[in-house]
């Protein structure tokens, strides 16, 4: 009887994503002395992926997939995994990926993890254990999937890259497997403008109070801002008393209310009705040079001391970082 | 008239959820108990369908029995008929065993037009049962909508993806899953509350539904977790002072740690 | 008198009056549209308040250059007006069927005095009034064509009368003309200057002078003047609610029992407003007191009592507007959600409106239909599913107590004294200093005392006036079998909402609870000697009146001698202190959403305070206290005074040897 392929399958429509999954997925399947086989849906994707790590891509050129749809694409590899039984697939965690993945898992009657924060094989390498956070952020489960293949939808970040490497060489498989016509037809999209991430989705953010003197000395929080990817907040004097940040910009009680993964609270106080707006961020960072400010009994790591000397520091220290 | 079905759950409210360092586990006593809110979103939309269109809504709820209070919510939003799915069966269920029984009631009320539930729930955010219960009942999808309209058979939704837009259409019956923007869903008063207990409610097991026991629970789960570890606590209260270089270095280096903390 | 006079007189009295009570008719029957119950009880309670208001014009003088210049008009048109029913009950009635008169002797001369001198003094007060209102122009005092037809015919029917009762004593000649010292002295320029000629244009003047009383008269019920009318009537109709209780449109206890929650809340069209309210409307004298004083007003927002009273009135007065949705319409929602609930538009009408009662009511109408921005709809929801209005977890309601000997009902079930800390003072950081300064109080004082700890729950008198009266009404419910539970019989409260709430809201729910604020408390342990304190270094102190501990309970002494009994503090009062105090700006809910202002009122009041440079701006109420806070970080640091609880200035200052 043949060996049962372990083979790691990847898919993202988002170019950067697969690369991401390529990486992993090649760790993976060395792992189970297997292949790692991507799923395009071009000739030149089909390409990079074996540049990027793919030992086998499986290309479906079918004008039916140029346009990302649940339909055919969960036609298209759920018929491909029928016949190729692969190990394991794991598809980029956008929103499309996240649409795709339990609609091919549910056809093929196999598990799904979504949004994983962590996947590694078991000690016997027998399942891929794969971690997730639920209830809040509370509880971090480990979950595996009884039955193959095992399909995980990965967030973009979660891992790296391999760079490029020209000289790898791989196969390149045109398959043709029988996809219907969708029952859903795209009439029309537009691109969204790059207005900047709404205070509400973002998960980074610097927000400062009353503790900045001077209009002109938001730079300097900008200039940190921009070091740690995160977007401006303010308290609401602010943006109400002062006008120099646009109302949609504060955070607190009659405000926006925000759930960022880090939350700088630079120079505010902690009044209840900012605390109201920041208490679902997962960790809280504040600057204040009073001590008894209220903000620290709400914070995860508090520095008591001058803002203006705590921030630029701060923001060459990751800037530091960064560079190494 | 559009006969719309919507799916809520009831979870637990995540923001209090606390920590027990002693036993490890999450207090959930005394955590209230709140419609998850992209389904409220979800029945505001409804509500607003059948304001427009008429016709009527049936809420179903899958989950323990105190999910009658959600139900009770949802009909003082304006849906007309709730049924709980209820049984202590059901316990254990991964979104795959989920979506089986709630294909069950939903092809046992047969005559809809339209499942609309949220995009994903607020205590999992596991975003699959919405698709997986399409593909059981081998219904088109819509996925993260912002916007419905509906002419005749013909359906219309605007989808809010990361870079784009999406128009698409189809035709009914289909299944939508909503995201928060797409509405402000109505808060009913306690006495809309009380008013909506003289609405029908029917409580379905798994009899009712004609389940085998090894399609529920723990049984019927595709996925499996093998074990659950309780993160995070209380706020650290990690006071910083001294020289702002040090301090500065000393707190890059701890939510780096966290992993909050990323530079590219 | 020509002799067909009193028969062509009482037909054109006929006519006239016809339309007066047509009139009257037409405007009372608004009231009453619609299915509204009819119930009067306390009526000696209610004649007694429409005699000291309507009669003795007692609200109306407390504005002493309006009061005084009304008081002017109204006792020279009354007087008159009773003179001249004494003249038609004399001749029509006494002496024609019983050949009987009054107007005789001693006491006629002392008729016409009167008359003469009241009269005099109407004139006064319409040419004051015309000044005030032409030349000082004061702030919501609207003139129109009605106002300029009402003071025109007033002064003209005066002006005549007394050229009439000239005339007639130029002519005559009797001897006791002097009596009538305004006209005899007519009488002697009449003929001195103008001679017997004028003696002429009596009959015409006489018919000119009554067709235009008989004018004014029939002109009440569709001008200003209307409020002669319906201003008693409120007095002696209106609702005999005690102050701080507002109106419950149903009883949820009774509900409860039925199973049938199909009522009808709330205020959309004229329809809705009971009898009372609309009579309140319509008798509205546009005096615009209740605007001057009304802190949203001040603060710019679209809010004016006077002005949305006027809009209800006149709604009700059309036939389109009788019916149609006010709100969207003629009035803004955003109108009513300015409204803190500070009373001083209440505590101020003359004519006894209250404001409130309709604006809650409009609010019980919005917030049923649900569609409500996101922070009211937050501040439900939180107080729904966490039993506060931040939202934060119930089970940390004891977290302040951290370090502090406080027992909870269930450890110390024998108590003399239920404190209840409320959700400020469980929650807000800034308000649990004040939580802790009292429990150190209390133990200084050796009073025995217990909290309900977690089992503490909103009483949800915020939903109560946003308009959610179902849950304020279930929270009460439920806080009377909690109390009932635990022996509950004096409750000791730092918020005055919870205090007003307790007191004057609960009783109306089964509850019979003794309730007593913190500072009477804390003043009445000062005074028995319970509590003795240092006496501090001397300090300049300003006390902010909280509007539910002033102007709802008349509570104003106590804290400033408490105040006092910190060694030598001087007391400055700002010049809108006592039942006159301005609102923080947090009542009626507004602290928890949004309210567009063009200077918000607690910058408004903060200044006020800032002006007279106090060391300390001293409080009684979490929420005024938490707005100052907020005033004064926008203030800046330099040149505000701090802000403290008096809990908190007495904790500071106890003699602990």
């Amino acid at each position: 009887m043949e060996q049962e392929k372990r083979d790691i399958w990847i898919f993202s429509e988002q170019p950067q994503l697969a690369f991401e999954l390529l990486c992993k997925g090649g760790a993976l399947s060395k792992e189970l002395g297997s292949e790692l086989v991507a799923f395009a849906t071009t000739a030149s994707c089909a390409d990079d992926y074996i540049k990027r790590g793919a030992d086998k891509v499986l290309l479906v050129n079918n004008p039916i997939l140029a346009e990302f749809q649940v339909d055919t694409y969960t036609d298209a590899l759920s018929a491909l995994a029928n016949e190729h039984k692969p190990e394991a697939i794991l598809i980029g965690a956008t929103r499309n990926g996240l649409e795709l993945a339990p609609r091919l898992a549910e056809r093929l009657k196999t598990g799904c993890v979504t949004e994983v924060t962590k996947i590694e094989l078991d000690a016997d390498k027998k399942f891929l254990l794969m971690d997730r956070v639920s209830m809040g952020g509370n509880l971090v489960e480990t979950h595996i999937s009884r039955s193959k293949p095992q399909i995980a939808t990965v967030p973009k970040g979660l891992f790296s890259q391999n760079s490029p490497d020209t000289s790898r060489k791989g196969q390149i498989i045109t398959a043709e497997p029988k996809i219907k016509p969708p029952a859903t037809r795209l009439l029309e999209k537009k691109p969204k403008e790059a207005k900047g991430v709404k205070l509400s989705d973002a998960s980074v953010i610097v927000s400062f109070g009353r503790g900045v003197r001077k209009k002109e000395d938001m730079a300097m929080v900008e200039k940190f801002a921009e070091a740690v990817g995160g977007v401006i907040g303010c308290s609401r004097p602010i943006a109400e008393d002062l006008g120099w940040l646009p109302e949609e910009q504060y955070i607190g009680l009659s405000g926006q209310k925000v759930n960022p993964k880090l939350y700088f609270a630079c120079g505010i106080s902690g009044q209840i009705q900012h605390l109201t707006g920041i208490r679902n961020s997962k960790v809280i960072v504040s600057i204040n040079n009073d001590p008894k400010a209220p903000i620290f009994e709400f914070s995860d790591y508090g520095i008591v001391g001058d803002l203006y000397e705590i921030l630029p520091n701060l923001t060459d220290a990751v800037k530091q970082l960064a560079s190494n | 008239m559009v006969h719309t079905i919507v799916l809520v759950k009831q979870v637990l409210q995540t923001a209090e959820l606390k920590i027990d360092k002693s036993s490890k586990s999450i207090v959930t006593q005394g955590v209230p108990r709140v419609i998850s809110e992209t389904d409220k979103n979800a029945l505001e939309e409804a509500v607003r369908i059948k304001e427009k269109h008429g016709g009527k809504i049936t809420v179903i709820s899958m989950g323990s029995p105190e999910a009658k209070e959600a139900l009770r919510e949802a009909l003082a939003m304006g849906a007309d008929e709730a049924v709980l799915l209820t049984d202590s069966r059901f316990e254990g269920s991964d979104s795959h065993a989920v979506a089986s029984v709630l294909a069950a009631a939903v092809t046992k009320i047969l005559d809809y037009d339209l499942i609309i539930c949220g995009a994903y729930s607020e205590d999992m955010f596991a975003f699959q049962v919405g698709s997986r219960l399409a593909e059981i009942c081998n219904l088109p999808q819509f996925t993260y909508a912002t916007k419905i309209t509906m002419e005749g058979s013909k359906i219309t939704v605007e989808r809010d993806l990361e870079n784009e837009r999406q128009v698409v259409e189809g035709k009914l019956p289909c299944l939508v899953t909503v995201v928060r923007e797409i509405n402000e869903p109505r808060l009913p008063t306690l006495m809309a509350i009380m008013a909506s207990s003289k609405k029908p409610t029917s409580t379905w097991s798994a009899e009712d539904l004609s389940l085998a026991e090894s399609e529920l629970g723990y049984n019927g789960s595709l996925n499996e977790i093998l074990r659950s570890t309780v993160s995070s606590g209380e706020r650290k209260r990690v006071i910083m002072q001294g020289e702002a270089k040090d301090v500065a270095l000393k707190l890059t280096k701890a939510l780096q740690q966290e992993g909050v903390l990323k530079v590219t | 008198m020509p002799a067909l006079t009193p028969l062509i007189m009482y037909i054109v009295v006929s006519g006239f009056a016809a339309v007066f009570l047509y009139g009257v008719y037409r405007r009372l029957r608004r009231y009453f549209r619609g299915d509204t119950g009819f119930e009067l009880h306390d009526i000696g309670k209610r004649v007694q308040r429409a005699f000291v208001n309507a009669f003795a014009q007692r609200k109306v003088v407390k504005k002493q250059y309006a009061g005084f210049m009304h008081l002017l008009i109204y006792s020279g048109i009354f007087v008159l007006f009773i003179g001249t029913m004494l003249v038609f009950l004399d001749f029509d009635i006494l002496q024609t069927f019983f050949h009987q008169q009054i107007l005789v002797g001693s006491f006629y001369l002392v008729y016409e005095t009167a008359l003469d001198a009241f009269g005099l003094l109407a004139i006064a007060g319409l040419l004051i009034a015309i000044y005030r209102r032409t030349v000082t122009k004061p702030s919501n005092l609207p003139t129109s064509r009605d106002d300029v037809f009402v003071f025109s015919i007033l002064i003209i029917i005066l002006v005549t009368g007394y050229v009439m009762e000239g005339i007639r004593l130029a002519v005559d000649n009797p001897p006791w003309a002097p009596w009538s010292f305004v006209g005899y002295r007519v009488s002697l320029l009449l003929s001195s200057s103008v001679g017997k000629q004028v003696v002429n244009i009596y009959p015409g003047l006489w018919w000119f002078h009554a067709l235009l009383a008989f004018t004014a008269f029939a002109a009440i019920p569709y001008t200003k003047l209307f409020h002669v009318i319906t201003s008693p009537l409120n007095a002696l109709l209106a609702d005999q609610r005690p102050i701080g209780q507002l109106s419950s449109p149903f009883d949820l206890r009774q509900l409860l029992a039925s199973g049938n929650f199909d009522v009808k809340i709330g205020a959309a069209a004229i329809p809705d407003f009971s009898w009372q309210e609309r009579l309140s409307f319509d008798s509205c004298t546009s005096c615009g007191r209740c605007s001057n004083v009304c802190p949203a007003t001040a603060a710019g927002t679209l809010l004016s009592p006077m002005h949305l009273m006027l809009k209800l009135r006149n709604a009700m007065l059309t036939e389109n507007g009788a019916h149609s949705m006010l709100i969207g319409s003629v009035i803004n929602q955003e109108e009513l959600w300015a409204c803190t609930t500070c009373r001083a538009c209440v505590h101020e009408c003359p004519v006894l409106i209250d404001h409130i009662d309709a604006i809650v009511d409009m609010r019980r109408h919005l917030v049923g239909e649900g569609k409500l921005d996101h922070p009211k709809r937050d501040l439900l929801t939180n107080l729904n599913n966490s039993a506060n209005p931040y939202g934060l977890s119930p089970n940390d309601r004891l977290k302040w107590t951290q370090g502090l000997d406080v027992k909870t009902v269930k450890e110390q079930p024998e108590f003399d004294v239920l404190y209840w800390v409320g959700c400020s003072g469980s929650y807000d950081p800034r308000n649990q200093n004040v939580s802790r300064a009292i429990v150190k109080i209390l133990h200084a004082a050796k009073v025995r005392f217990s909290v309900l700890g977690n089992e503490e729950k909103c009483n949800c008198e915020v939903a109560r006036r946003l308009g959610e009266e179902g849950r304020f009404q279930q929270s009460a419910l439920e806080l009377i079998e909690l109390f009932k539970k635990y022996n509950v019989k004096t409750i000791l409260t730092q918020c005055p909402h919870c205090f007003n709430t307790f007191k004057n809201e609960y009783p109306e729910f089964g509850a019979s609870l003794q309730v007593i604020h913190h500072t009477r408390f804390i003043g009445d342990l000062i005074e028995s000697g319970r509590l003795r304190l240092n006496k501090g270094a001397e300090q300049v102190i300003t006390f902010h009146d909280p509007c539910y501990l002033g102007r709802y309970n008349s509570i104003y002494d106590k804290p400033r001698s408490i105040l006092s009994s910190l060694g030598s503090v001087k007391i400055r009062e700002m010049p809108r202190h006592g039942e006159n105090s301005f609102c923080c700006g947090a009542g009626g809910a507004n602290v928890w959403y949004k309210v567009e202002q063009k200077k918000r009122i607690n910058q408004i009041r903060f200044e006020e305070a800032q002006h007279l440079k106090p060391d300390i701006l001293a409080t009684a109420c979490p929420f005024c206290t938490s707005m100052f806070e907020d005033a004064a970080v926008s203030a800046g640091p330099k040149d505000s005074p701090k802000v403290k609880d008096v809990a908190e200035l007495v904790a500071d200052s106890i003699d602990s040897s």
